[in-house]
This record gives structure tokens, C-alpha cells and sequence, in this order.
């Protein structure tokens, strides 16, 4: 009788794939809660869910796309490159609106370039989109020329953006990542399209037999993906009101270790958006709680790593009981 | 030898006068002179273009033709190649930076077996074992020292941080050293912070590390990505009494001097890396002059009080 309900308690687990992001949020939290002086300090929680937004917000659209069994590297130039359309149209006196509408046709002209490449031309969408950021990245170092660039008048869309929204330093831009992540939530799991990424990234020829239009659902994921880098750029620019050629550099491997810490597989088919929330608490909160408990933070880096493959262990062993 | 003095001594004296104006002698162009820089930079980049600015001004006026390669990306594969094809050219002699000590180790030594006079510039070989004839830059540790004991002198309370934003960057990690001994020296502790290059994380991380060790009495930030983090974090949290020192000089850098937020700014002045470059093997061909030491470009400083003047002299493309 035991053993049948440890099974059942493991088998209500198994069906959640943030699991193991969950279980390392807690452990982790629950350290620097015990260890860190100042941890739970309100300053100290805004501002780690203020780091946690950037990546957070590309990390959604990289596990919508692995869900849907595709890469997109080129998430960190999208970043910097959309900023870049947005502060050029801002600085001409256009108005902010209209500069966001064209950084987001700007996006959209990038996810859809990306989808065709993967899709039409059928090459990997982790080469493809390889090529696509070194090309992005050498776009933006011309066009910025390798210096900072401003942005003139950051005005009420910067406030709309990423302003302060509590005396503690929370910023709007860790509201938005929260509201991102609930709509994402819902999409992926009570929606028809989520239904539908799974489904192509599990099985695409299951998915084709049901009449899922494989193509335009991945075309979708790209566009998403390449959406919410651009946001993820706007963050930054609003937060600090200027770019250089190297904004955004890192985030694509970041939002994809945030998307594999919360559950997501690399083969594609599974995957969890609210996983991917804790994945990218979880860098944060390393970063500052081992500054906080007066370790060297050159450490970071390398503990966010260790962090990474223990999440997928956890996540693996529980896989590998549902298959057994 | 009597026919080139003229010109030396026509050059030392529009040196002194800091003008462009008539000297006879200057007409006597030795276009029959080559010499060749050759870096790991780019001559497109605002750092290098200063330096190939000091090269060509020495080469106008030393009247001697100067050429300048590097490649437009850092790749030591084409530096290399870069070198060997300044080689091939026979010049009176090559500037180069050690950038690679190994890797340049060999082309180097051909060029010198056939009577190239070979000079280091910006970076040494930090082994010693390359036979060129001097170094002309800056020293990454004095500078970082030099940094920590202006700031001693400046006085202030509680221990300071290094904030790396390239950890693992030699020239950073070296700068940090230099800034920790001089520190040390004094008993003040520094920590070294990891601030990364992204602006968003490097506030956070400050503002962590403030909370962890609020006696913090001073920071130096090491170029202009952490100097622009810096500068975010201050204007919204204010540090009254903490000082502030930084590396190089750019447009956010001088603004915070002006602003009296950043004490100072530790520049390689490496226009004189391109100029003394040229010069070093010029004397050596003519005259078998050889300067017995390294000659420092670097530690400047730039502080509030010859602010307009940098930053004027970085409008001409100077510093």
C-alpha cells in the first residue's frame, strides 16, 4: 500500500515539468533565506525579480520554441537590434508609440526570417539561428559603431516600461514579466495553440495526423520568441536609457538554461512556462545572495551552472520513472 | 650622420613648440624609410585610431613612410599573418603588440634575424624571453596601483571594491591586483565584484553588495561598461562619501568627472604608444640609438582639473 502511494505521489509530480526548477528554487531560496543577512529584505527581493525580468521575458519565448522542438540563438542581438530601431525612431521625434510599433514590426520581420531559413530551407534551427545572431551582432556593432548610444528622450514609455513602481527599487518591468508569465501559462496549457506547440515538438507526424498545421504553429513560436526579445531590449533601454554594440551578448544561452532549469527539453514536445519562471529567480538569486553572504561573486557564474545540472537531474530521474 | 641632424634637431623643436610651423629641414622626406605598426586593433576603433594617429604624426614628421595593419576583428591567426606580410616588406622596422607572446614569438625573431629592428607597443611579453628592443605602454598593474594610492591620499573610511566587468580579463584582473596591493598596504580590504557586462545585473549586484558591506568607501570601475553601470546605480541611489575612480576615457567617463562623481579616469595615453614607437625604431635605424629602459605611456590621470583640455584633445583625436 505504501509503495502504491509513493507512486502516485510521484506520478502527480512526474506530470509537472518545473519540478526540478521548483525544487532548486526552494532549496536555494531557503539557503540564502537561512545564510544571507538581508536576504529577504524588500530592496534585496525587487531587485532580484528585477534581474530575473530581462532574461525571464526572453527565456518565455525560448521555451515556447523549444516546446515546439526549435532553437532560436538569435534572442541576445534581436535584443540589442530592436532597442536600437526603437532609440534611432524615438530620437527622430517620432512618436513613442509609433516607435514601438516599429520595433515590434522590426521583430516580427526577424522571427518570420528566422522561421523561413529553419523551415524553408529545412537547416537546424540551432545553425540557422547561430548564423542569424553573428549576422545581428555584426549589424549592431556597425550601426552603433561601437559606442554607447542614447536614447534622447525616454519619457513615459520608459516609465511604462521599466519605471520604479515601489520604494524598494521593484521596477514595472518585473510586473510585466509576472503578467507575461501568467499569459504564457494559460496559453500553453489551456489553450488550443499551446496544445498545438506541444504537440509539434512531441510528435510532429501525431501532430500532422490531428490537422495541426506544423509549419504555421513553429512560424508562430519563432515570431513569439523574436516578440518578447525585442520587449526584453526595450526593458534594458528603459532601465538604463542607452545600448551599446554588446547589448543583450549572453542572453540567448541564458534563457535557454532558465528554459531547461524550469523543465524544458532540448528535444522538444515538454516544457513548462511557469517553470521557466523559478529557472530564471533561481540566477538571480544566486548572484546576489552569495554577494549578500560576503562570498567572492566571481563564484556566480560557476554556482549557476552547478544549479543547472542538478535541475536537470531532478528533472531527468522523474522522467525516467514515468517511462519505466 | 652630420646630413640628419638638421632634422632631428627641427623636430625636437617643433615638439617643444607644440606647433606646426616652418622648419627647413623638414622638406628633407626620407620616403625611402618604411615602418611598419602592426597590432591586434583595429585602426577603426577609437583606441587604436589614436595610436595610428601617434604613428603617422611621428612619420610626417620624422618625413619617413608609416603603414598601419591590424585586423578589423581580433583574431591572432591574422594578426599573425599580418606581421609576416609587414616581414615581407622589408621595412627599417616594425612596432608590434605582444599580444600573443607565443604566437608572435616566432615571426618576430625572423624579422629580427634579418635586421629588422622589432619594438613592443601597448602589450609586453609578460615572460621577458622576446629580444625586441624596448616597450612603449602602459603598466596594467602600476596603473591599478597608482589608482589605489591617489584615492588613499583622497582619504576615506571602510574597505573598497574592484569591479570587474570581463572577469577573467588578464588586463583587468591585473588592474584589480595592483589596486588591492596598494590598497593592502594600508590594511583596507578590497573586494573584488563580478558586475558582468550587462548594465541591469550590475546595479543589482551593486546594490547587493552595498547592503552586504554598507562601510564601503571606495569603488574603481575598470572601462566604460562598468563606469556607465556605476553611474545608473549612483543616480538612483546616491553614495554620499563614496569615491569613485575609473579607467579610460569616454563620453560617460567625462561626464562624471564634470559631474564631481568620479574623482578620476587611468588613461594609457597611447597616442604616445603609435608616436615613440615610430621614433624608437628610427633612432635605432639611423642613429644606433637604443633607449636602455621601457618607456610608461601610462598611468595618466584625468581629474576635474585638466578635464577640458582631454577632452578636447580627444575631439582632435589625441587622447
Amino acid at each position: 500500500m505504501q509503495g502504491d502511494a509513493r507512486k502516485h505521489f510521484l506520478g502527480r509530480l512526474r506530470t509537472y515539468p518545473e519540478i526540478g526548477a521548483v525544487t532548486m528554487f526552494l532549496a536555494v531560496f531557503g539557503f540564502f533565506a537561512l545564510l544571507a543577512p538581508n536576504f529577504l529584505s524588500l530592496s534585496s527581493l525587487s531587485g532580484m525579480l528585477n534581474l530575473a525580468s530581462v532574461v525571464g521575458t526572453v527565456a518565455i519565448g525560448a521555451t515556447v520554441l523549444m516546446v515546439a522542438g526549435e532553437f532560436d540563438l538569435s534572442v541576445g542581438a534581436t535584443m540589442g537590434l530592436a532597442a536600437m530601431v526603437f532609440i534611432q525612431l524615438s530620437n527622430a521625434g517620432l512618436p513613442p508609440v509609433v516607435a514601438l510599433g516599429g520595433t515590434f514590426v522590426f521583430a516580427s520581420a526577424v522571427g518570420l526570417l528566422n522561421a523561413v531559413v529553419v523551415l524553408r530551407a529545412r537547416i537546424s534551427s540551432f545553425i540557422a539561428t547561430l548564423g542569424m545572431m553573428m549576422v545581428g551582432r555584426s549589424l549592431l556593432v556597425l550601426w552603433t559603431g561601437g559606442s554607447i548610444v542614447r536614447l534622447d528622450e525616454p519619457g513615459w514609455m520608459a516609465a511604462l516600461v521599466a519605471g520604479r513602481i515601489h520604494p524598494s527599487g521593484l521596477r514595472m518591468m518585473a510586473l510585466w514579466f509576472v503578467v507575461l508569465i501568467v499569459v504564457f501559462h494559460v496559453v500553453m496549457t489551456q489553450r488550443r495553440f499551446g496544445n498545438a506547440v506541444y504537440a509539434v515538438g512531441g510528435k510532429p507526424s501525431a501532430a500532422r495526423t490531428m490537422g495541426i498545421q506544423v509549419g504555421r504553429v513553429k512560424v508562430v513560436a519563432f515570431l513569439i520568441t523574436a516578440w518578447l526579445a525585442a520587449f526584453a531590449g526595450l526593458m534594458q533601454l528603459s532601465r538604463i536609457g542607452s545600448i551599446n554594440a554588446l547589448t543583450g551578448e549572453g542572453f540567448e544561452l541564458q534563457a535557454i538554461a532558465a528554459a531547461v532549469v524550469g523543465g524544458a527539453l532540448l528535444t522538444g514536445g515538454y516544457g513548462s512556462v511557469l517553470g521557466t519562471l523559478f529557472g530564471a529567480l533561481v540566477a538571480g538569486m544566486v548572484r546576489n545572495g552569495l554577494i549578500l553572504m560576503g562570498f567572492d561573486s566571481r563564484l556566480a557564474t560557476g554556482l549557476i551552472g552547478l544549479v543547472l545540472i542538478v535541475a536537470v537531474i531532478i528533472n531527468t530521474s522523474l522522467r525516467g520513472e514515468q517511462t519505466s | 650622420m652630420s646630413l640628419r641632424h638638421p632634422l632631428v634637431l627641427c623636430l625636437a623643436l617643433l615638439l617643444t613648440a607644440a606647433a606646426g610651423g616652418g622648419c627647413e629641414t623638414a622638406e628633407e622626406v626620407r620616403v625611402d624609410q618604411s615602418y611598419f605598426v602592426v597590432t591586434h586593433g583595429s585602426a577603426g576603433s577609437p583606441f587604436w585610431a589614436v595610436v595610428v594617429r601617434g604613428a603617422m604624426d611621428a612619420g610626417e614628421a620624422l618625413g619617413v613612410r608609416v603603414q598601419y595593419l591590424g585586423p578589423d576583428q581580433f583574431s591572432v591567426e591574422a594578426f599573425v599573418s599580418l606581421i609576416d606580410a609587414a616581414i615581407a616588406a622589408r621595412p627599417q622596422g616594425i612596432a608590434v603588440s605582444i599580444t600573443d607572446p607565443t604566437a608572435v614569438a616566432e615571426p618576430i625573431g625572423r624579422a629580427l634575424a634579418a635586421g629588422i629592428p622589432v619594438v613592443a607597443i601597448n602589450v609586453a611579453d609578460p615572460r621577458g624571453e622576446i629580444p625586441y628592443l624596448l616597450y612603449i605602454g602602459s603598466d596594467e598593474y602600476q596603473a591599478g596601483y597608482q589608482g589605489g594610492k591617489r584615492l588613499l591620499e583622497r582619504g576615506f573610511e571602510g574597505s573598497a571594491v574592484c569591479a570587474i566587468h570581463e572577469v577573467g580579463n588578464l588586463t583587468h584582473e591585473t588592474r584589480c591586483r595592483g589596486f588591492a596591493e596598494a590598497l593592502a598596504e594600508q590594511g583596507v580590504e578590497v573586494v573584488a565584484l563580478d558586475i558582468t557586462s550587462d548594465t541591469v545585473t550590475a546595479v543589482e549586484v551593486f546594490r547587493a553588495h552595498f547592503a552586504a558591506h554598507p562601510n564601503t568607501g571606495a569603488v574603481m570601475t575598470l572601462g566604460a561598461d562598468g563606469m556607465s553601470s556605476w553611474r545608473v546605480f549612483v543616480d538612483e541611489r546616491p553614495r554620499e562619501g563614496v569615491l569613485h575612480a575609473t579607467f579610460d576615457l569616454d563620453p560617460v567617463t567625462l561626464d562624471a568627472i564634470r559631474d564631481g562623481l568620479t574623482l578620476f579616469t587611468i588613461d594609457q595615453q597611447q597616442y604616445l604608444q603609435g608616436f615613440q614607437g615610430v621614433m624608437a625604431l628610427y633612432l635605432k635605424h639611423n642613429f644606433e640609438i637604443e633607449q636602455a629602459n621601457d618607456v610608461l605611456t601610462g598611468p595618466g590621470f584625468v581629474t576635474a582639473e585638466n578635464i577640458e583640455t582631454i577632452a578636447s584633445l580627444i575631439e582632435a583625436g589625441y587622447r
